[in-house]
């Protein structure tokens, strides 16, 4: 169960460690899967979380990425082909490392003494888009709709359940970081 | 970042058109951004008030899509890369 309290303007994070996984793996692979050129392997690649995601590489930058969940983290700004594939040229390396920065740094806080992270408010940005870009992933992968599925609809062995218990507790995080932000 | 050529479309008539706002961007809804944090999004990033952006992210959320800001194409360029940082779905085009 994770637990928030405030210390002034600092939010404090108390993750379970089951929880510090959860959210480490899920960061760290998607920052590998955001920096194609970063070397490959780690410790995530086994996670049998991580491999339900499929977060598992795709192609180099610049192009149009061919994985959806991607393409809806880096999208197209145009309409037309040619507008679209002329602002990606010249900001895709800085939108994928300003979303590695993010990632990386929510790996190192769940790493954090004792899971009690601790959240300033000018990190507090970086740990909402980080959640966000998440989050993106896993619905893309559960093929999220408004009218999403909830846990208690899914059968026990449904292969989707433990993504959507990491969604769910990634979007209670989320909302709790909002209003936290909000509150600055 | 700028990547627009120099927009040049000066008017001699008295038209009521400011040639510097032509661009508008579009934020599309999608299912998995929070209600709230939109509304964050848009408070952080063009400076509004919670009111204003309250009911910019509820256009999105009914009407599929908002233009949230408007200026010319090199300022929506960077609104548009701003919102992509932030997670948001998010066009530009021209008004």
């Amino acid at each position: 169960m994770t637990t928030f309290r405030r210390e002034g303007d600092v939010t404090v994070v108390g993750l379970t460690p089951e929880e510090r996984s959860v959210l480490a793996s899920l960061a760290a692979s998607l920052a590998e899967m955001l920096a194609p050129d970063a070397a490959p392997g780690g410790a995530t690649e086994a996670d049998p979380l991580v491999a339900l995601v499929g977060l598992d590489g795709d192609s180099g930058p610049v192009g149009r990425p061919d994985d959806p969940a991607l393409r809806r983290l880096l999208p197209d700004a145009y309409d037309d082909a040619e507008g679209a594939a002329e602002f990606r040229r010249l900001t895709d390396g800085e939108l994928r490392a300003a979303k590695v920065a993010n990632l990386r740094r929510m790996v190192d806080g769940a790493a954090a003494a004792g899971g009690v992270v601790r959240i300033s408010p000018d990190e507090i940005d970086g740990w909402l888009a980080g959640l966000t870009d998440i989050r993106l992933v896993l619905g893309e992968r559960l093929d999220m709709t408004e009218e999403r599925e909830h846990l208690e609809d899914l059968a026990d062995d449904d292969p989707r359940l433990p993504l959507l218990a990491a969604y769910d507790w990634l979007s209670e995080l989320q909302e709790v970081l909002v209003h936290a932000a909000m509150a600055d | 970042m700028t990547i627009a050529p120099e927009e040049v479309r000066h008017s001699d008539t008295d038209e009521v058109i400011d040639p510097d706002r032509p661009w508008i961007t579009i934020v599309w809804n999608d299912p998995v951004n929070l209600m709230s944090y939109v509304t964050y999004v848009f408070q952080k990033l063009f400076g509004y008030s919670h009111e204003k952006a309250t009911q910019l992210m509820l256009d999105v959320h009914q009407k599929g899509r908002a233009v949230v800001s408007n200026g010319s194409r090199e300022q929506m360029e960077h609104d548009v890369a701003r919102l992509h940082a932030a997670g948001l779905w998010a066009t530009l085009q021209q008004d």
